[in-house]
Protein backbone atom coordinates (compact mmCIF):
# COMPACT_ATOMS: atom_id res chain seq x y z
CA UNK A 1 0.00 0.00 0.00
CA UNK A 2 1.43 3.15 -0.97
CA UNK A 3 2.68 5.73 1.71
CA UNK A 4 2.28 9.55 1.61
CA UNK A 5 2.89 12.16 4.42
CA UNK A 6 0.35 14.33 5.23
CA UNK A 7 0.94 17.07 8.10
CA UNK A 8 4.25 15.59 8.70
CA UNK A 9 2.77 12.07 9.78
CA UNK A 10 3.21 8.78 7.49
CA UNK A 11 -0.19 7.91 6.03
CA UNK A 12 -1.20 5.10 4.26
CA UNK A 13 -3.55 5.62 1.05
CA UNK A 14 -5.78 3.42 -0.97
CA UNK A 15 -7.23 6.30 -2.62
CA UNK A 16 -5.61 6.85 -6.41
CA UNK A 17 -6.60 11.07 -6.40
CA UNK A 18 -6.29 13.68 -4.08
CA UNK A 19 -10.26 14.07 -4.66
CA UNK A 20 -10.91 10.78 -3.10
CA UNK A 21 -7.95 11.03 -0.73
CA UNK A 22 -10.12 13.83 0.40
CA UNK A 23 -13.67 13.00 0.58
CA UNK A 24 -12.80 10.46 2.49
CA UNK A 25 -10.80 12.37 5.44
CA UNK A 26 -12.88 15.55 5.26
CA UNK A 27 -16.55 16.20 6.42
CA UNK A 28 -18.47 18.34 3.84
CA UNK A 29 -18.30 21.70 5.86
CA UNK A 30 -14.93 21.68 7.06
CA UNK A 31 -13.01 24.66 5.66
CA UNK A 32 -9.60 23.52 4.26
CA UNK A 33 -6.79 23.89 1.52
CA UNK A 34 -3.66 21.67 -0.18
CA UNK A 35 -0.38 22.05 -0.93
CA UNK A 36 1.02 19.03 -3.01
CA UNK A 37 4.74 18.76 -2.52
CA UNK A 38 4.94 22.24 -1.35
CA UNK A 39 2.81 23.65 -4.20
CA UNK A 40 -1.09 25.08 -4.33
CA UNK A 41 -3.22 22.95 -5.36
CA UNK A 42 -6.71 24.44 -6.26
CA UNK A 43 -9.71 22.72 -5.37
CA UNK A 44 -10.44 22.24 -9.24
CA UNK A 45 -7.62 20.13 -9.63
CA UNK A 46 -8.33 17.40 -6.57
CA UNK A 47 -9.76 15.03 -9.14
CA UNK A 48 -6.88 15.29 -11.39
CA UNK A 49 -3.96 14.96 -8.97
CA UNK A 50 -3.00 11.67 -8.68
CA UNK A 51 -1.12 10.23 -5.44
CA UNK A 52 2.19 8.55 -5.55
CA UNK A 53 4.38 6.87 -2.93
CA UNK A 54 6.26 9.84 -0.91
CA UNK A 55 3.82 12.67 -1.48
CA UNK A 56 3.71 15.06 0.92
CA UNK A 57 0.62 17.06 1.26
CA UNK A 58 -0.31 19.94 3.81
CA UNK A 59 -3.74 20.56 4.63
CA UNK A 60 -4.36 23.84 6.31
CA UNK A 61 -7.21 25.29 7.99
CA UNK A 62 -8.04 28.85 9.19
CA UNK A 63 -6.28 29.61 12.39
CA UNK A 64 -5.92 32.55 14.42
CA UNK A 65 -3.93 34.74 13.52
CA UNK A 66 -1.91 38.37 13.95
CA UNK B 1 -16.65 60.04 20.32
CA UNK B 2 -16.31 62.40 16.86
CA UNK B 3 -17.34 60.10 13.78
CA UNK B 4 -13.91 59.65 12.14
CA UNK B 5 -13.90 60.01 8.35
CA UNK B 6 -13.74 56.78 5.76
CA UNK B 7 -10.33 55.85 4.38
CA UNK B 8 -9.14 54.11 1.42
CA UNK B 9 -7.88 50.55 1.97
CA UNK B 10 -6.58 48.75 -1.07
CA UNK B 11 -10.07 48.46 -2.61
CA UNK B 12 -12.50 49.01 0.66
CA UNK B 13 -13.62 52.26 1.85
CA UNK B 14 -13.58 51.80 5.81
CA UNK B 15 -13.83 53.82 9.11
CA UNK B 16 -11.41 52.23 11.48
CA UNK B 17 -7.84 53.01 11.14
CA UNK B 18 -6.75 50.31 13.19
CA UNK B 19 -6.20 46.31 12.27
CA UNK B 20 -6.16 43.73 14.79
CA UNK B 21 -5.03 40.09 15.62
CA UNK B 22 -7.23 36.57 16.13
CA UNK B 23 -4.39 35.55 17.96
CA UNK B 24 -3.49 35.24 22.17
CA UNK B 25 -6.88 36.40 23.73
CA UNK B 26 -7.59 33.77 26.79
CA UNK B 27 -10.77 32.83 25.22
CA UNK B 28 -12.30 32.71 21.76
CA UNK B 29 -15.30 34.72 23.56
CA UNK B 30 -13.20 37.49 24.72
CA UNK B 31 -11.31 37.84 21.09
CA UNK B 32 -15.42 38.41 20.07
CA UNK B 33 -15.61 41.27 22.71
CA UNK B 34 -12.56 43.14 22.18
CA UNK B 35 -12.50 42.78 18.29
CA UNK B 36 -16.46 44.55 18.56
CA UNK B 37 -14.96 46.99 21.33
CA UNK B 38 -11.95 48.27 19.00
CA UNK B 39 -14.04 49.00 16.24
CA UNK B 40 -11.70 47.61 13.63
CA UNK B 41 -13.01 46.46 10.57
CA UNK B 42 -9.90 44.63 9.60
CA UNK B 43 -8.83 41.01 11.04
CA UNK B 44 -5.72 39.05 10.68
CA UNK B 45 -5.98 35.65 10.57
CA UNK B 46 -3.90 32.71 9.63
CA UNK B 47 -3.89 28.75 8.35
CA UNK B 48 -2.06 26.24 9.89
CA UNK B 49 -1.89 22.16 9.49
CA UNK B 50 -5.28 20.81 10.46
CA UNK B 51 -5.45 19.96 13.89
CA UNK B 52 -8.71 17.03 14.05
CA UNK B 53 -8.71 17.70 18.42
CA UNK B 54 -9.33 21.11 17.03
CA UNK B 55 -12.44 20.79 14.90
CA UNK B 56 -10.10 21.11 12.14
CA UNK B 57 -10.45 25.22 12.72
CA UNK B 58 -14.21 25.25 12.31
CA UNK B 59 -15.70 26.48 15.61
CA UNK B 60 -13.13 29.78 15.00
CA UNK B 61 -13.61 30.17 11.65
CA UNK B 62 -17.39 29.87 11.93
CA UNK B 63 -16.44 33.05 14.85
CA UNK B 64 -14.65 34.85 12.58
CA UNK B 65 -17.34 35.07 9.77
CA UNK B 66 -19.78 35.74 11.72
CA UNK B 67 -17.90 39.61 12.36
CA UNK B 68 -18.68 39.58 8.42
CA UNK B 69 -15.40 41.96 8.80
CA UNK B 70 -12.65 41.83 6.02
CA UNK B 71 -9.93 39.27 6.26
CA UNK B 72 -6.28 40.06 6.08
CA UNK B 73 -4.49 36.35 6.56
CA UNK B 74 -1.08 36.19 6.89
CA UNK B 75 2.06 34.18 5.94
CA UNK B 76 2.98 33.74 9.36
CA UNK B 77 6.09 31.66 9.78
CA UNK B 78 7.69 31.42 6.30
CA UNK B 79 10.99 31.62 5.87
CA UNK B 80 11.13 31.25 1.87
CA UNK B 81 9.69 32.58 -1.14
CA UNK B 82 7.93 29.19 -2.11
CA UNK B 83 6.60 28.55 1.44
CA UNK B 84 5.09 32.56 1.78
CA UNK B 85 4.05 32.21 -1.81
CA UNK B 86 2.14 28.78 -1.57
CA UNK B 87 0.80 29.77 1.96
CA UNK B 88 -0.44 32.81 0.32
CA UNK B 89 -2.48 30.79 -2.62
CA UNK B 90 -3.81 28.44 0.02
CA UNK B 91 -5.02 31.25 1.97
CA UNK B 92 -6.54 32.99 -1.17
CA UNK B 93 -8.70 29.89 -1.37
CA UNK B 94 -9.60 29.70 1.92
CA UNK B 95 -10.64 32.86 3.24
CA UNK B 96 -12.05 34.28 -0.50
CA UNK B 97 -9.90 37.16 -0.73
CA UNK B 98 -7.04 38.75 -2.50
CA UNK B 99 -5.17 40.43 0.29
CA UNK B 100 -2.29 38.83 1.91
CA UNK B 101 -0.16 40.21 5.14
CA UNK B 102 3.32 38.39 3.60
CA UNK B 103 5.73 37.74 5.85
CA UNK B 104 8.94 36.04 5.08
CA UNK B 105 11.10 35.57 8.24
CA UNK B 106 14.49 36.01 7.86
CA UNK B 107 16.05 36.20 11.43
CA UNK B 108 14.46 33.64 14.36
CA UNK B 109 15.68 35.50 17.36
CA UNK B 110 13.84 39.24 16.56
CA UNK B 111 11.39 37.67 13.53
CA UNK B 112 12.68 40.32 11.57
CA UNK B 113 11.24 40.18 7.82
CA UNK B 114 13.96 38.59 5.19
CA UNK B 115 13.77 41.85 2.98
CA UNK B 116 15.39 40.19 -0.11
CA UNK B 117 13.20 37.14 0.01
CA UNK B 118 10.08 39.35 0.94
CA UNK B 119 10.52 41.35 -2.24
CA UNK B 120 10.73 38.30 -4.23
CA UNK B 121 8.21 37.26 -3.13
CA UNK B 122 5.94 40.00 -3.42
CA UNK B 123 6.91 40.30 -7.01
CA UNK B 124 6.09 36.63 -7.56
CA UNK B 125 2.30 37.41 -5.84
CA UNK B 126 1.35 40.56 -7.57
CA UNK B 127 2.03 39.17 -10.71
CA UNK B 128 -0.32 36.26 -9.13
CA UNK B 129 -3.25 39.13 -8.30
CA UNK B 130 -3.04 39.59 -4.78
CA UNK B 131 -3.50 42.62 -2.91
CA UNK B 132 0.09 42.51 -1.13
CA UNK B 133 0.56 44.13 2.51
CA UNK B 134 4.26 42.97 3.40
CA UNK B 135 5.48 43.06 6.66
CA UNK B 136 8.42 44.87 6.33
CA UNK B 137 11.48 46.88 7.88
CA UNK B 138 11.81 50.12 8.42
CA UNK B 139 14.29 50.73 5.68
CA UNK B 140 13.28 53.53 3.31
CA UNK B 141 15.06 51.59 0.28
CA UNK B 142 13.73 48.61 0.77
CA UNK B 143 9.94 50.31 0.91
CA UNK B 144 10.70 52.00 -2.08
CA UNK B 145 11.37 48.59 -3.65
CA UNK B 146 8.33 47.43 -2.73
CA UNK B 147 6.42 49.92 -3.98
CA UNK B 148 8.28 50.37 -7.43
CA UNK B 149 7.49 46.30 -7.29
CA UNK B 150 3.54 47.32 -6.84
CA UNK B 151 2.36 47.63 -3.16
CA UNK B 152 -0.17 50.41 -2.83
CA UNK B 153 0.48 49.24 1.03
CA UNK B 154 3.42 49.21 3.16
CA UNK B 155 3.60 47.74 6.96
CA UNK B 156 6.74 48.48 8.51
CA UNK B 157 7.46 47.58 12.11
CA UNK B 158 7.42 49.47 14.91
CA UNK B 159 9.74 47.13 16.45
CA UNK B 160 10.20 43.03 16.66
CA UNK B 161 6.65 41.31 16.83
CA UNK B 162 4.88 40.98 20.49
CA UNK B 163 7.71 42.94 22.05
CA UNK B 164 5.75 45.87 22.96
CA UNK B 165 8.89 48.35 22.76
CA UNK B 166 6.33 51.00 20.56
CA UNK B 167 8.05 52.66 18.00
CA UNK B 168 12.28 52.17 17.98
CA UNK B 169 12.63 54.16 14.95
CA UNK B 170 10.62 57.24 14.80
CA UNK B 171 12.97 58.95 12.40
CA UNK B 172 13.01 56.16 10.38
CA UNK B 173 8.94 55.40 10.15
CA UNK B 174 8.98 59.22 9.49
CA UNK B 175 11.12 59.35 6.45
CA UNK B 176 8.83 56.64 4.81
CA UNK B 177 6.12 58.83 5.47
CA UNK B 178 7.85 61.80 4.29
CA UNK B 179 8.90 59.99 1.06
CA UNK B 180 5.73 57.79 0.29
CA UNK B 181 3.45 60.21 0.68
CA UNK B 182 1.16 58.23 -1.69
CA UNK B 183 1.48 55.13 -0.35
CA UNK B 184 -0.98 53.55 2.68
CA UNK B 185 1.43 52.98 6.03
CA UNK B 186 0.67 51.11 8.71
CA UNK B 187 2.71 50.30 11.32
CA UNK B 188 2.67 46.70 11.86
CA UNK B 189 4.33 44.90 15.14
CA UNK B 190 5.78 46.14 18.33
CA UNK B 191 2.86 48.35 19.93
CA UNK B 192 2.59 47.74 23.44
CA UNK B 193 0.15 50.69 24.27
CA UNK B 194 -2.49 52.94 23.26
CA UNK B 195 0.30 55.93 23.27
CA UNK B 196 2.50 54.17 20.66
CA UNK B 197 -0.67 53.81 18.33
CA UNK B 198 -1.33 57.43 18.95
CA UNK B 199 2.66 58.43 17.98
CA UNK B 200 2.19 56.20 15.32
CA UNK B 201 -1.04 57.99 13.82
CA UNK B 202 0.43 61.62 14.80
CA UNK B 203 2.87 60.92 12.30
CA UNK B 204 0.81 60.70 9.54
CA UNK B 205 0.46 56.62 9.46
CA UNK B 206 -2.60 55.48 7.87
CA UNK B 207 -3.29 52.64 10.19
CA UNK B 208 -1.60 50.23 12.70
CA UNK B 209 -1.97 46.90 13.39
CA UNK B 210 -1.84 44.60 16.31
CA UNK B 211 -2.42 42.01 18.22
CA UNK B 212 -0.60 41.19 21.30
CA UNK B 213 -1.28 44.71 23.43
CA UNK B 214 -4.81 43.83 23.24
CA UNK B 215 -4.88 39.88 23.79
CA UNK B 216 -2.42 40.04 26.40
CA UNK B 217 -4.13 43.27 28.85
CA UNK B 218 -5.67 41.95 32.01
CA UNK B 219 -8.75 43.67 30.12
CA UNK B 220 -8.44 42.82 26.55
CA UNK B 221 -12.07 44.05 25.90
CA UNK B 222 -11.20 47.38 27.49
CA UNK B 223 -7.77 47.59 26.72
CA UNK B 224 -9.55 47.31 22.49
CA UNK B 225 -11.88 50.23 23.86
CA UNK B 226 -8.35 52.53 25.25
CA UNK B 227 -7.00 51.47 21.35
CA UNK B 228 -9.78 52.61 19.38
CA UNK B 229 -10.05 56.10 21.41
CA UNK B 230 -5.98 55.93 20.77
CA UNK B 231 -6.63 56.03 17.28
CA UNK B 232 -9.64 58.52 16.94
CA UNK B 233 -6.58 60.79 18.80
CA UNK B 234 -3.85 60.54 17.34
CA UNK B 235 -5.52 60.56 13.67
CA UNK B 236 -7.41 63.73 14.81
CA UNK B 237 -4.09 65.21 16.04
CA UNK B 238 -2.21 65.10 12.75
CA UNK B 239 -5.54 65.96 10.67
CA UNK B 240 -4.86 69.27 13.41
CA UNK B 241 -1.49 69.79 12.96
CA UNK B 242 1.14 69.62 15.79
CA UNK B 243 2.56 72.92 17.28
CA UNK B 244 6.27 73.38 16.17
CA UNK B 245 8.55 72.00 18.78
CA UNK B 246 10.85 74.49 20.26
CA UNK B 247 14.33 74.20 23.18
CA UNK B 248 13.24 77.71 24.73
CA UNK B 249 10.40 78.24 27.04
CA UNK B 250 7.66 80.89 25.81
CA UNK B 251 4.52 81.98 28.02
CA UNK B 252 1.37 80.82 27.04
CA UNK B 253 -0.05 83.72 29.67
CA UNK B 254 0.31 86.97 28.31
CA UNK B 255 2.97 88.79 29.63
CA UNK B 256 1.80 92.74 28.85
CA UNK B 257 -0.06 93.85 32.12
CA UNK B 258 1.94 91.66 34.39
CA UNK B 259 1.34 92.53 37.94
CA UNK B 260 4.56 93.46 40.11
CA UNK B 261 6.47 93.75 36.20
CA UNK B 262 9.69 94.40 36.67
CA UNK B 263 11.88 95.85 33.95
CA UNK B 264 15.14 93.86 33.79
Amino acid sequence: MPQVIVNGQITDVVESNLAEFLSARQNAQSSFAVALNETFVPKAEYQNTLLKEGDRIELVSPMQGG
Amino acid sequence: MRKQTMWQLADKEIESRLLIGTALYPSPEIMLESIKASGSQVVTVSLRRQNPMASGGQDFWQMIQSLNLNLLPNTAGCHSVKEAVTTAQMARELFNTNWIKLEVIGDDYNLQPDPFALLEATKELISQGFEVFPYCTDDLVLCEKLVEAGCRILMPWGAPIGTGKGLINPYALKTIRERLKNVTLIVDAGIGAPSHAVEAMQLGYDGVLLNTAIAQANDPEKMATAFKHAMAAGRLAFESGLMPERDMAQPSTPTIGTPFWHQN
